[in-house]
């Protein structure tokens, strides 16, 4: 099975990861190209609704620079996008955690806000979207993202488990669990 | 609408969607969607679920410009990640483990020893290997101290007793 995000007969991840080491800017270039989008999605899905689109950047950034900084740690036991989805969710919780410990009002600057705002005018565009956007924002944090990881993402339950430091079996009722809530949902 | 029982194809859906399966598993999905209701609503709505998820644009370029160098891991920091070197130190761990294990086991049971000793047993109070090898003067001074021991335990015996026997006979 190709990696994720991986087309025809584009280079592997592992093959882009040894060329940067060797001093290829290129392969760095093109595995930012390959994950990044997903990485910003995977942010969208599971904490837009506290995210403006500078801060998924942000958080993007963050996670491709903490990866790269530390890739001889990559082991290659996962695939390197759920080797990224693993760092960018370590990262999203402890911004959370910071977030808990500073006063509200700091929380959200005009600024950013607005941001939020235009972001939002654009994802809720249809009514359609904005249904399924919301049944799933009624699903617990643990089911929304193994299903966005299963259903946005292809992810196997192997990938998701290790992504989000569970089970293959948990993540598999997780993710049916999900698809059931969000099928009440979108019938009621 | 109910759902498929056939678990095992419903877990193939979304693969069905990003194509990451195997070519013969893909196929049989197909074919199972196009004959199966229920599936086939399954995978609309994955869909319909991934379509309306958001999907903000990043600045790759931005991203690219500020990732670090790559720097080659010193020569001590490639050693410790040999996974040789991992084995070589987890086995001098376990093996000092036990060699500890080991000595404090030794020790406990020295002290064991030592704490038990000191309870004399009846064949310790032997003078000799026979008392034909003791002379008339010496089996005189034997008789003496134990005719004194006895007369001891006696005593004892009557401090303690008496006082009993004495106030249960007022």
């Amino acid at each position: 099975m190709s990696d994720p995000g991986q087309h025809g007969d584009e280079p592997s991840d592992p093959e882009l990861i040894s060329r940067w080491k060797a001093g290829d800017q290129r392969a760095a270039a093109a595995l930012v190209g390959r994950h990044a989008d997903a990485l910003a999605r995977f942010a969208a899905s599971n904490w837009g609704a506290g995210l403006s689109h500078a801060d998924i950047e942000e958080l993007v950034q963050d996670t491709f620079v903490r990866a790269f900084g530390s890739l001889d740690g990559f082991r290659g036991e996962s695939s390197f996008r759920t080797w990224l989805i693993s760092i960018e969710r370590r990262l999203m919780l402890d911004r959370r955690r910071a977030e808990r410990r500073r006063p509200r009002e700091s929380e959200i600057t005009d600024d950013a806000a607005a941001t939020e705002f235009d972001a939002l005018d654009d994802l809720l565009a249809r009514e359609a979207a904005a249904r399924v956007r919301d049944a799933m924002s009624q699903l617990t944090p643990t089911q929304r993202e193994v299903f966005v990881l299963r259903v946005n993402e292809g992810l196997s339950y192997r990938e998701i488990a290790q992504a989000v430091d569970t089970t293959e079996g948990a993540a598999r009722v997780h993710y049916h669990n999900a698809m059931r809530a969000i099928k009440e949902l979108l019938d009621a | 609408m109910r759902d498929c029982p056939n678990a095992a194809m419903r877990d193939r859906l979304p693969d069905l969607l990003h194509g990451r399966a195997t070519d013969p598993a893909l196929a049989e999905a197909r074919t199972h969607v196009a004959r199966c209701e229920a599936c086939a609503r399954e995978l609309a709505l994955l869909r319909d679920v991934r379509a309306a998820s958001p999907s903000p644009g990043v600045n790759a370029a931005r991203i690219v410009a500020a990732l670090p160098a790559y720097r080659r891991p010193s020569r001590w920091t490639r050693i410790s990640r040999s996974p040789q070197l991992r084995v070589a130190a987890a086995v001098l761990v376990v093996a000092g483990g036990i060699a500890i294990g080991y000595d404090r086991d030794d020790r406990i049971a020295g002290d064991t020893v030592v704490a038990l000793a000191p309870t004399p047993r009846p064949e310790e109070l032997a003078i000799g290997e026979n008392l034909s090898d003791l002379s008339d003067s010496d089996l005189r001074g034997l008789a003496r101290e134990i005719a004194e021991i006895e007369a001891v335990t006696s005593a004892e015996t009557d401090v303690v007793d008496v006082p009993s026997v004495g106030q249960g006979g007022a």
